[in-house]
């Protein structure tokens, strides 16, 4: 095991990031389900029908009793994460979703402090990476990174928000890579199925 | 702790590079296009002597008659 990790503390983290990103990832296919259809890709919330918001909602209350600092904060990232693209486009708050992004943010750091920062830094590097391996196929989309940052500064960037992780919580990183692992394998066999 | 160290610094290091690389490429960028708008009308008129035809509209060029000046070759 890791150096001065338990394997307890390393597998309730573990399967707290994987169950926590199964949950976001219902969520984001929620969000692109549209895009998802169009393009005739793997959507996990249209192959769950009607049971993607409920089983979203267990899943995540099931990562909060592993492990709830990493849970939590790992969907309140991917919530900020997901938001701070939408400059100009008013949310059902009322808000805009950079202001939404930035007091999820704030409200991240007051109750988790340093779990919060390295869960932020974990997404964004995800979102990043995704960016940039999603280049060739959506380089005409707005919404992604690497096409709007370039190619290179987009992995550069992700490679510094990973090894932000890293120093704030390396258990977390590694976790987190894993199961974003894991979770693309079980969706390109969902896509195979089809 | 020395991996904290090392992790910070290389953190440092592949910022500055990533700062360097983003500003090199948009400056590099906005010079390559001044630098083709002014060959280019060069090598428009070079493909028109070249090929007697528009490169803009690909006509050919009335090299018969004499109604043109500009445009006529003999």
């Amino acid at each position: 095991m890791l150096p001065g990790i338990s394997k307890i503390f390393f597998l309730k983290k573990f399967f707290s990031v994987l169950i926590v990103g199964f949950a976001i990832k219902i969520m984001d296919d929620y969000i692109d389900q549209d895009i998802d259809v169009i393009k005739n890709e793997p959507n996990l919330y249209i192959a769950l029908e009607y049971g993607g918001l409920p089983y979203a909602l267990l899943l995540l209350s099931l990562a909060a009793v592993i492990d709830s600092d990493a849970a939590i904060s790992l969907f309140l990232s991917s919530f900020a994460v997901g938001m701070v693209g939408n400059l100009t486009v008013k949310m059902p708050s009322g808000l805009y979703g950079f202001f939404e992004s930035i007091i999820v943010i704030l409200l991240g750091i007051i109750l988790f402090k340093s779990e919060m920062l390295s869960s932020l830094f974990i997404m964004a590097a995800i979102q990043l990476w995704d960016d940039f391996l999603d280049y060739e196929n959506d380089n005409m989309s707005k919404k992604n990174l690497a096409f709007l940052l370039g190619k290179v500064e987009c992995l550069l960037l992700a490679i510094i928000f990973f090894l932000l992780t890293v120093f704030f919580d390396y258990v977390k990183a590694i976790t987190s890579i894993i199961a974003m692992h894991i979770i693309i394998y079980i969706i390109k066999l969902l896509g195979n199925q089809r | 702790m020395l991996f904290d160290k090392v992790l910070l610094i290389a953190v440092l290091e592949i910022a500055v590079f990533l700062f360097g690389y983003a500003i090199g490429r948009r400056v590099g960028k906005r010079e390559g296009i001044t630098e083709g708008m002014s060959l280019l009308p060069l090598d428009l008129k070079k493909q028109l002597y070249e090929t007697s035809i528009c490169p803009l509209c690909s006509q050919q060029l009335n090299t018969n008659k004499n109604c043109d000046k500009i445009h006529n070759r003999d």
